[in-house]
């Protein structure tokens, strides 16, 4: 069991990844947008980040920049979940201390597989 | 029950939530209509996260129209002909019907659908994997791509310690391990490579399709490393030896025992030279610092001498380097700062020579480093004025600050502010401290830094089968015990006199409850240490030697009382201990 932040704001896609993540015994804490999901993870020590690319106030890229900033952050596990794939989105994740990509519309299968190698 | 009631009312969100999207880019498009210019990338954002939210929910019919209107607005520059807006508006009336149909009911999210890899026939791989320095970064651990290999197919993993540092150098945020993986798998080349492709700056991967089974594994490659390690597991095995002959050696004759404790004693010496490879004199920071000067002295025309200390210190090389370039930076600052102009220095009495002297000695770990100059020491008020509203802080701390400068123009040699803020920086990586203080007879700098090695010559003595070494330089004398009456005061322990003054007795054996009789020829040594004065009743004195000094704590933890575990090469070590701490405030 971990406790989860997911990021994105599409409030449908945030309940199904809320529904996907308790229902394999997860912990799940949502947040709209990039700014929130900041705030949340000074309040409270978070084992995994998954977040969106693209959303208002704080996109993907800059929640996980601010958040590998933070001492509590340097080695969470980050993983970026997103319908863009350009060679230079993927930079620019890659660059921000994202731990890992994973391409919209992902499996949840998957999904959980991905989760449970990087919590060990 | 509840899986079916969680899947509905998410349809129900995401056809809500889809609504609203489609809705934002109607009216975007209203808008484009009109005339706005800012429209179309508004636009696209808007269906590109619908199209993937679609796709998230298995809607194919939705996510098809989203991306053909990405297509066709795509295409357009700025001028759309009236067909190409027909166009568009056809596609928008599609999405709408869809997402409006009285019977649209979003579909279960997929969750079965399995993870779609390019398969080929089974074939056997070589996976090289060496993680880089750095792979840790990000919440990158190596075991997850391991794993993910081992998902698809049979594997053997080989992992290559060879690269393990010393206990000592161990430093957990740096990958020393790499792996070898045979796989067997169906996975063709392309998508074994794209598993590391998210970390492949930050590894070296190595893929290669093997033909043949490969033979049984055998043990890892010859290790690559240094020959000291290997002549170190040599003189332990040998030191192991020397000792199973030495037992069998009793009742041979005294001229082969001999020989046998000349060995060992030149096994002891070879350890501490083999050690004295590895660390290096302190004398090496200091072989810049002349030339330097001189330099410094030419660009600034002022004149100083330097003065260097000869006593041997042996450090770590990391140790030395961190050191070396404090020096450096404090001379430059000394100079820049602190040395006046010979003109300066005669108006204020002062010889138009300055003076710089470094002193160092050990205090058991400690390496402790003064640095003097005698010029116009801290000037306050310049000091005070570049820190501005920093002005409440002490002036002590404020040299250190990082971008504090006060030299106008920055040159090459001082002025650009970051001088001290390094050196403070690289005293804080070495878990040191620094302090300054100053006049205006000049300016001292005094640095304390904690060894996590080094050399020095100690005095061994034996308790029980204990051995401990102390600081030469502590003892006063040595008497045999039996030579001074002890006499018991109740409630503080033994006292002895010696030479008019009343001694406390401070008994090893007793304090450490260490087993063993003890001999009737047991020693007394006087010590003075820190302005305190006792002695240590010990069973014998042993030769004194050079020994190799390790801190404790990096190797276990803080121990109160415990300076260094010492060793000079034998198999039994000796330790450092603050005799003060153990006996306690004895008065």
């Amino acid at each position: 069991m971990a406790v989860i932040l997911s990021v994105d704001d599409s409030a449908s896609l945030r309940q199904m990844l809320m529904i996907t993540l308790q229902n394999a015994g997860h912990r799940v804490v949502s947040a709209e947008d990039g700014r929130t999901a900041f705030e949340l993870a000074q309040q409270y020590p978070f084992d995994l980040i998954l977040t969106d690319f693209n959303m208002p106030q704080l996109d993907g890229p800059g929640l996980i920049k601010a958040l590998r900033a933070e001492p509590a952050y340097q080695h969470t596990p980050m993983l970026l979940l997103t319908t863009e794939d350009a060679p230079e989105k993927k930079q620019l994740g890659k660059t921000a201390g994202a731990t890992g990509w994973l391409r919209k519309p992902v499996d949840a299968q998957q999904l959980l597989m991905t989760i449970d190698r990087l919590l060990g | 029950m509840t899986m079916t009631v969680q899947v509905a009312s998410l349809s129900a969100l995401f056809i809500e939530e889809s609504r609203q999207l489609l809705m934002q880019i109607e009216q975007g498009w209203q808008q484009a209509q009109s005339g706005d210019i800012q429209w179309r990338s508004q636009m696209l954002r808007q269906l590109h996260q619908l199209k993937g939210m679609a796709a998230s929910f298995n809607q194919s019919a939705v996510a098809d129209c989203c991306h053909q209107l990405e297509t066709q607005l795509n295409q357009q520059d700025s001028a759309m002909s009236p067909e190409q807006a027909i166009a568009v508006s056809q596609t928008l009336c599609m999405l709408h019907d869809i997402l409006h149909s009285v019977k649209y009911v979003a579909q279960t999210p997929a969750i079965e659908t399995p993870e779609q890899i390019t398969t080929a026939n089974e074939q056997l791989w070589r996976i090289d994997f060496k993680p880089l320095p750095g792979f840790f970064a990000n919440g990158q651990d190596p075991l997850h791509y391991l794993k993910q290999l081992q998902q698809l197919g049979d594997m053997t993993v080989l992992a290559d310690t060879s690269q393990l540092p010393v206990f000592a150098d161990f430093d957990a945020s740096q990958p020393c391990l790499s792996w070898q993986v045979t796989l067997k798998t169906d996975v063709d080349e392309q998508s074994l490579w794209q598993l590391f492709d998210w970390v492949k700056e930050l590894c070296q991967v190595n893929i290669t399709a093997l033909n043949e089974i490969p033979p049984p594994m055998q043990s890892p490659a010859p290790a690559r490393q240094s020959p000291l390690n290997d002549i170190m597991r040599r003189h332990q095995q040998q030191l192991a030896w020397l000792q199973e002959l030495q037992q069998a050696a009793q009742g041979l004759p005294s001229s082969l025992q001999n020989r046998l404790e000349q060995l060992q004693l030149a096994q002891s010496q070879n350890y501490l030279d083999l050690q004295k490879l590895m660390l290096k004199p302190l004398s090496t920071a200091y072989q810049r610092l002349p030339g330097l000067l001189q330099t410094i002295c030419k660009q600034t025309g002022k004149q100083a001498d330097l003065v260097l200390p000869s006593q041997p210190i042996w450090l770590p090389a990391m140790t030395l380097d961190l050191i070396s370039d404090v020096l450096i930076q404090l001379l430059r600052n000394a100079i820049a700062h602190g040395i006046e102009s010979p003109d300066s220095r005669l108006a204020a009495g002062k010889s138009p020579q300055g003076q710089i002297a470094i002193e160092h000695y050990l205090d058991g770990l400690q390496l402790k480093l003064h640095f003097y100059d005698d010029g116009c020491g801290l000037q306050s008020e310049k000091i005070l004025a570049a820190a501005g509203e920093n002005t409440s802080a002490d002036i002590h701390e404020l040299i250190f600050q990082a971008g504090l400068s006060t030299t106008r123009m920055p040159d090459l040699l001082a002025g650009r502010g970051i001088g001290l803020d390094l050196v403070r920086q690289h005293i804080q990586q070495l878990q040191g401290h620094i302090s300054v203080a100053s006049d205006n007879a000049g300016c001292a700098f005094h640095i304390s830094i904690p060894l996590p090695q080094t050399l020095q010559v100690l005095q061994a003595v034996a308790v029980a089968d204990q051995i401990f070494v102390v600081s030469p330089e502590c003892i006063i004398a040595d008497l045999p015990a039996s030579s001074l009456p002890l006499r018991q005061v109740s409630g503080r322990g033994e006292f002895v006199e010696y030479q008019q003054q009343w001694w406390p007795v401070w008994d090893i054996r007793q304090r450490l409850k260490l087993v063993g009789p003890m001999p009737e020829d047991s020693r007394l040594l006087i010590m003075r240490e820190q302005g305190r004065q006792y002695m240590l009743r010990v069973d014998k004195l042993l030769l004194p030697a050079e020994y190799l000094l390790s801190d404790v704590q990096r190797h276990y933890q803080s121990l109160p009382g415990v300076v260094a575990l010492a060793t000079n090469g034998g198999l039994q070590p000796a330790l450092w201990l603050q005799w003060q701490q153990i006996f306690g405030e004895r008065k």
